[in-house]
C-alpha cells in the first residue's frame, strides 16, 4: 500500500475518514519506517501546539474590549437578511485610518476593468517591463513618458508563476495592473484605470472593482527575500 | 449585534493577537490587525453565519486586512523582527530548561520557513482549525493546504533533528 505524506499526516491530524483511517493504521503497524515518519508529524504537531501554548489577554484588549461591549449594547438594528449583498467593512474610527476615510470620500470612476479574454500581450509599454523585471515591491519608478510606477507586491498563482501587481500614476488617472511572468514575457491579467484626485490617494483593494477576483488565484505576497530572488531568474 | 457574537469576540481577542503576530510578526501591527479585524467583525456581524464557527471567520478579516496593508506599504519604517527579541518569547515558568529550550526552538525552526508554511502551521497546528476550515481561510484549496502542511513539518522536524528518513 503506497501512502503518501499527505495521507500519513491526515491520519495524525485526525482528517481521515473512519474506514480509512483504519485502512492507514493497519499499513503504518505493519512497517516501522511509515511510524517514524508519522511521528515526524503528530510530534510537531504536539510541540507546535505546546509553544504557543494558550493564547493570553493583555492590557491590549481592554479598548477592544469596551469597543466590543459598546456594540452589544447600542439600540438593536433590525435584523435584515440580506444574503447576496457583501457589504464594505467600514472602521469605526476612520481617523486611524486616513486612507479610507478619502477613499470614501472620492467616487471613482472606473473606466476600464477586466483584461481577461483580450489580448493578453497588450497593454505593457518597455519601460513597464523593465520595472517589472527588476523593481522590489514598494518603490517608485519615474517612468520616462510621464508619470510614475510601483510595484505593489508579488505572488505566486496556483501555478507557481511569478505575478506582481503594480501602479502606474499619471495625473490623475491611476492604473492598478496585475502582470504575470510566463515564457513568453510579462502577460496583463488584470488592469483598471481610476481617475481620483490630484493628490493621488492610495484606495483600499476592495474598492477596484475585478481585483480582489484577479487575485483570489494568489498565495500571500513574497516576502522580500522571495521576491529578490525571484526577480533574478 | 447578537450578545454571543460579542462574547465570542472577547474571547477570541488573544487568538487574533496572536495570529496577528505570527502574520506580521511586529507587535504594532499585530495590535493595528487585531483592532481592524475587530472593527470589520463589529461592521459586518450581519453577514456571520452562526452556523459556522468564528474563528476561520475572523481569521480570514485579519489576514485579508494583512495582505491590503502589505500590498499598500509603500514606505516601510523601521521593522524590528519580534522573534530577534528574546522577552517576546512565550516562556513557561514551569517547565524544565531542556523542554523550554526545545519549545523555543520550535518557534525559532518555525521562523526560518516560507511564509506560506507558517500560515498553515499556524492555522491548523497552534489554533486547531480543520485542513477545511483553513483552506477557507486561506482562500486555497483543501488539497493546497496539505502539500504545503506536509512540507511545512517535514521541514519543521529536519530542523529539529528528527527525521530519521
Amino acid at each position: 500500500m503506497q501512502i503518501s505524506d499527505e495521507t500519513l499526516m491526515a491520519l495524525a491530524d485526525g482528517e481521515l475518514a473512519a474506514d480509512e483511517a483504519q485502512a492507514v493504521q493497519q499499513a503504518v503497524d505493519a512497517d516501522p519506517a511509515l511510524q517514524a515518519r508519522l511521528r515526524r508529524f503528530s510530534e510537531t504537531r504536539r510541540l507546535l501546539q505546546e509553544a504557543a501554548g494558550s493564547a493570553k489577554a493583555t492590557p491590549a484588549d481592554d479598548p477592544l474590549i469596551a469597543m466590543i461591549r459598546k456594540a452589544q449594547t447600542s439600540a438593536a438594528e433590525p435584523t435584515r437578511i440580506e444574503p447576496a449583498r457583501i457589504e464594505t467593512p467600514a472602521p469605526a474610527n476612520l481617523n486611524r485610518r486616513p486612507w479610507q476615510a478619502i477613499a470614501a470620500a472620492v467616487a471613482l470612476a472606473v473606466v476600464a476593468v477586466g483584461w481577461f479574454g483580450m489580448d493578453r500581450k497588450t497593454g505593457i509599454a518597455p519601460a513597464e517591463i523593465a520595472a517589472l523585471d527588476s523593481l522590489p515591491s514598494g518603490e517608485v519608478q519615474v517612468l520616462e513618458g510621464g508619470g510614475d510606477l510601483t510595484v505593489i507586491a508579488s505572488y505566486r498563482d496556483a501555478d507557481g508563476t511569478l505575478c506582481r501587481e503594480y501602479e502606474t500614476r499619471g495625473t490623475p488617472q491611476v492604473t492598478v495592473s496585475l502582470a504575470c511572468r510566463t515564457q513568453d514575457g510579462w502577460e496583463n491579467r488584470f488592469a483598471a484605470t481610476m481617475t481620483g484626485d490630484a493628490e493621488g490617494f492610495v484606495p483600499a483593494s476592495g474598492d477596484i472593482p475585478g481585483l480582489d477576483d484577479a487575485l483570489a488565484g494568489m498565495g500571500a505576497p513574497l516576502s522580500p527575500e522571495d521576491e529578490a530572488a525571484a526577480l533574478k531568474r | 449585534m447578537d450578545p454571543a457574537f460579542g462574547d465570542a469576540l472577547v474571547r477570541l481577542l488573544p487568538n487574533l493577537r496572536r495570529f496577528g503576530l505570527s502574520l506580521s510578526r511586529r507587535h504594532d501591527i499585530a495590535d493595528d490587525l487585531v483592532q481592524i479585524t475587530v472593527e470589520r467583525a463589529i461592521a459586518n456581524a450581519r453577514s456571520y453565519d452562526p452556523a459556522q464557527k468564528l474563528e476561520p471567520w475572523l481569521f480570514r478579516i485579519m489576514r485579508n486586512a494583512f495582505i491590503d496593508m502589505t500590498r499598500r506599504k509603500r514606505t516601510a519604517g523601521i521593522e524590528v523582527d519580534v522573534f530577534e527579541m528574546p522577552e517576546s518569547l512565550p516562556t513557561d515558568p514551569s517547565a524544565g530548561i531542556e523542554a523550554r529550550l526545545m519549545l523555543q526552538s520550535v518557534e525559532v525552526a518555525m521562523q526560518d520557513l516560507p511564509e506560506e508554511q507558517r500560515e498553515v502551521l499556524h492555522l491548523v497546528c497552534i489554533e486547531q482549525l480543520s485542513y477545511a476550515e483553513t483552506a477557507d481561510v486561506l482562500d486555497i484549496p483543501k488539497g493546497t493546504v496539505m502539500s504545503r502542511l506536509a512540507r511545512a513539518r517535514l521541514a519543521l522536524s529536519e530542523k529539529l533533528g528528527m527525521a530519521g528518513n
